[in-house]
């Protein structure tokens, strides 16, 4: 008989170790964190660190996720299935905070007191690997904020229903100028709330369209509670492409909450996975064109909106910019994502060509 | 300027060298002769699975969630940890390797997998970084507790130490399987359980004094697994950057065994048991009762009985044998395996 030959197990992938834990604090420092966030943190200047398993983390607001309810210990929350790495780095101004488990690796900038609560969150960035999407595995990372176990809205790049052999990961990032908070300026939580989540208030809509009438005069786009960083939106994409390629990954996505956020990936040569998706935007395009060639004037930030705007029941949107029909795919309260993608070498457009 | 410091990431995550040892290192040098010989050659493999189950394939391919976790909103019959799980068939039976982070375990099954096969070798190596805190339960490869601080903090914070476990089974010699007494079998195999029923033990333990089997030896051993199989660990320990190898022996003629093998304890303590045991052991041979080695590790479970029913001749008054398989404490043994090690285990001048 002829001998046996064992074929080769890769241990670390098959044990959910991704090529994502290969990426160092200095380089999320140093290529992620733009120079503006870094100089708002100030210098690092010692740090502590320790894996963890627990929901609460190292300091008030530090807290990381269990979207399973996964109940340890003979049934007890606050635990987290997956332990976590964490460093933090305490800077002149703040602190600089990495969490990694095998398949995420998740930034923060925080400014000011965090030991004592009193910090702004005004930087995050992660890498995620997307093998496990579609699964519940997906949401066993403590690293998340929304979940991903959906097979339908959140399964990996597939060709006919069947998912290409070829590795991606998601990428996620949130700048908000310190001071900037429309609570700080305004004293107005609710407000502020609804420019950051404007979906959750849909369930409400004489409120929704009230609050929706004063973010319309701000210069805030939906999802901007604060006032992006300037040089984030130049900074990061490139850099983010430049690490996932570098650990041989195929693809690099994003899932952007809102107009302006799509468009923004669109520059950096991102694509939408699904069609008809992609004809829902074009739609939402279209239908901002129209307003637009009929005398009112929009802002980038108000073409954000009116996306918004269309998932409003249809009586109580303003006539002048009611779209009839598209809406805008992503509301991050279900699943259903819009997904984008970048081929990040020339094999994986093969792998996975342009529809 | 801030340099930033070295993070072995995997490693932070409870990845350990362990798990990189391939089912081929594993074939090769811990299913002896005689096992691959039952087995016979390997025909096929299945695709490597994850599983995160305490059920396995079938009845005795089950796992362990020690630290009771309720996942997905309070649900058992998970493991916190998924683990590979790769399966081989052989002619006469299966080869299954089970790995997650902190530990691999070989399972040699003889006879059809779909019906009712013997396991005839169970080999392991399990990583002890978390040894003395409930984090070494986690692993659902694991039949026993290891989070007791006092029992089982590893023996040198910064030794990277492995424990090596194997358990072989002649097909076919199972006492149930001779006798048609399951109580009888679980006796043999874990006669510390029946010490809260003296007279059962008692008369399980006369019965078992005159067989050829040792405690936990419910089976007849596969003769070259006791040769084979210690350089087989501690080459695979040695290859993969382990300084120390260790074994909890559960019972006299195992400890022995891995003494001849050059491990030593742990406790001083427990040398000074040990010594006493074999002091006393001496001491009922030269008053006139022979005693094979099986008997001899008989006559160590035996001292744990209450002091009244311990058969007089046999009677060590005092020793006691230190480990059960019932609460946490271990008879650790060890075995350098570095330079490194030698010199940090160095009792001092």
């Amino acid at each position: 008989m002829r001998k046996f030959t064992f074929q080769r197990l890769d241990v670390l992938e098959s044990l959910g170790i991704t090529p994502l834990t290969l990426v160092t604090d200095e380089q999320v420092w140093t290529e992620l964190f733009t120079p503006m966030t870094r100089a708002l943190l100030g210098e690092i200047l010692d740090f502590t660190r320790g894996t963890k398993e627990t929901v609460e983390g190292d300091f008030p607001g530090d807290k990381v996720s269990n979207l399973n309810n996964h109940l340890l210990y003979g049934g007890q929350s606050g635990f987290v299935r997956m332990p976590y790495h964490s460093t933090v780095y305490r800077t002149t101004n703040g602190a600089f905070v990495v969490k990694r488990d095998g398949v995420k690796i998740k930034a923060f900038g925080w400014f000011g007191d965090y030991k004592n609560g009193k910090a702004e969150l005004i930087f995050m960035c992660a890498l995620r690997d997307r093998r496990f999407d579609g699964t519940k595995r997906a949401n066993d990372t403590a690293l998340l904020d929304f979940e991903f176990d959906d097979e339908k809205y959140n399964a990996r790049l597939a060709i006919d229903g069947q998912p290409i052999n070829a590795s991606a990961v998601e990428l996620s990032a949130y700048c908000f100028m310190p001071g900037s908070r429309i609570v700080d300026a305004s004293g107005d939580a609710e407000l502020d709330l609804f420019v950051e989540k404007p979906f959750t208030f849909l369930d409400r809509p004489e409120l929704f369209l009230q609050l929706f009438k004063r973010a319309w005069e701000t210069k805030r786009s939906p999802g901007q509670n604060s006032n992006p960083i300037p040089d984030v939106s130049k900074v990061l994409l490139p850099s983010f492409a430049r690490i996932a390629r570098k650990l041989g990954y195929d693809f690099i996505q994003n899932a952007p909450s809102h107009l302006h956020v799509a468009l923004w990936t669109r520059k950096y040569g991102y694509d939408y996975v699904d069609p008809a998706q992609a004809k829902m935007i074009a739609d939402l395009q279209a239908g901002i064109k129209r307003i637009k060639a009929n005398g009112v004037v929009l802002t980038r930030s108000q073409e954000s909106w009116v996306c918004v705007l269309q998932s409003l029941r249809e009586d109580l949107i303003p006539e002048e910019l009611k779209l009839h029909g598209p809406k805008w795919p992503q509301d991050n309260i279900s699943q259903e994502n819009l997904w984008m993608y970048q081929p990040l070498h020339d094999g994986a457009k093969l792998l996975y060509p342009k529809k | 300027m801030f340099k930033f410091p070295h993070l072995d990431v995997t490693a932070q995550l409870g990845i350990t060298p362990i798990c990189m040892v391939s089912d081929s290192e594993i074939w090769t040098h811990l299913v002896t002769p005689t096992v691959k010989g039952l087995l016979g050659p390997i025909v096929s493999q299945a695709a490597p699975e994850l599983l995160d189950t305490v059920q396995g394939k079938f009845f005795g391919d089950e796992v362990s969630n020690l630290n009771d976790h309720r996942l997905y909103g309070g649900k058992t019959g998970f493991v916190r940890f998924p683990y590979s799980y790769s399966f081989y068939k052989t002619l006469n039976g299966a080869f299954i390797v089970k790995r997650d982070g902190v530990k691999f375990e070989a399972f040699c099954w003889y006879g059809d997998i779909d019906r009712t096969p013997e396991l005839i070798l169970k080999a392991a190596l399990r990583d002890r970084r978390f040894d003395g805190t409930p984090r070494a339960n986690d692993t659902a490869l694991v039949d026993y507790p290891y989070d007791d601080p006092q029992f089982n903090t590893p023996l040198h914070p910064s030794l990277k130490s492995v424990e090596l476990s194997i358990y072989g089974f002649m097909p076919g010699s199972r006492i149930a399987d001779a006798t048609g007494e399951p109580e009888f079998d679980r006796f043999v195999a874990s006669p510390f359980s029946f010490l809260d029923r003296p007279a059962l033990f008692l008369t399980y333990f006369k019965r078992a004094w005159n067989t050829k089997r040792s405690p936990g030896q419910h089976s007849a051993p596969i003769k070259d697994v006791s040769s084979h199989s210690l350089p087989g660990f501690e080459r695979i320990a040695r290859a993969h950057g382990y300084d120390l190898i260790e074994m909890a022996a559960s019972h006299y003629h195992v400890a022995k065994w891995a003494q001849s093998g050059g491990y030593v304890f742990a406790s001083s303590e427990q040398a000074r048991t040990f010594a006493a045991i074999n002091e006393a052991l001496a001491a009922i041979r030269s008053a006139g009762h022979p005693l094979t080695r099986t008997q001899q590790s008989w006559a160590c479970v035996a001292q744990s009985l209450p002091v009244e029913h311990i058969p007089a001749d046999i009677n060590m008054r005092g020793p006691i044998w230190m480990q059960d398989n019932l609460g946490q404490q271990c008879l650790w043994v060890h075995k350098p395996m570095t330079e490194r090690a030698r010199q940090a285990l160095l009792p001092p001048s």
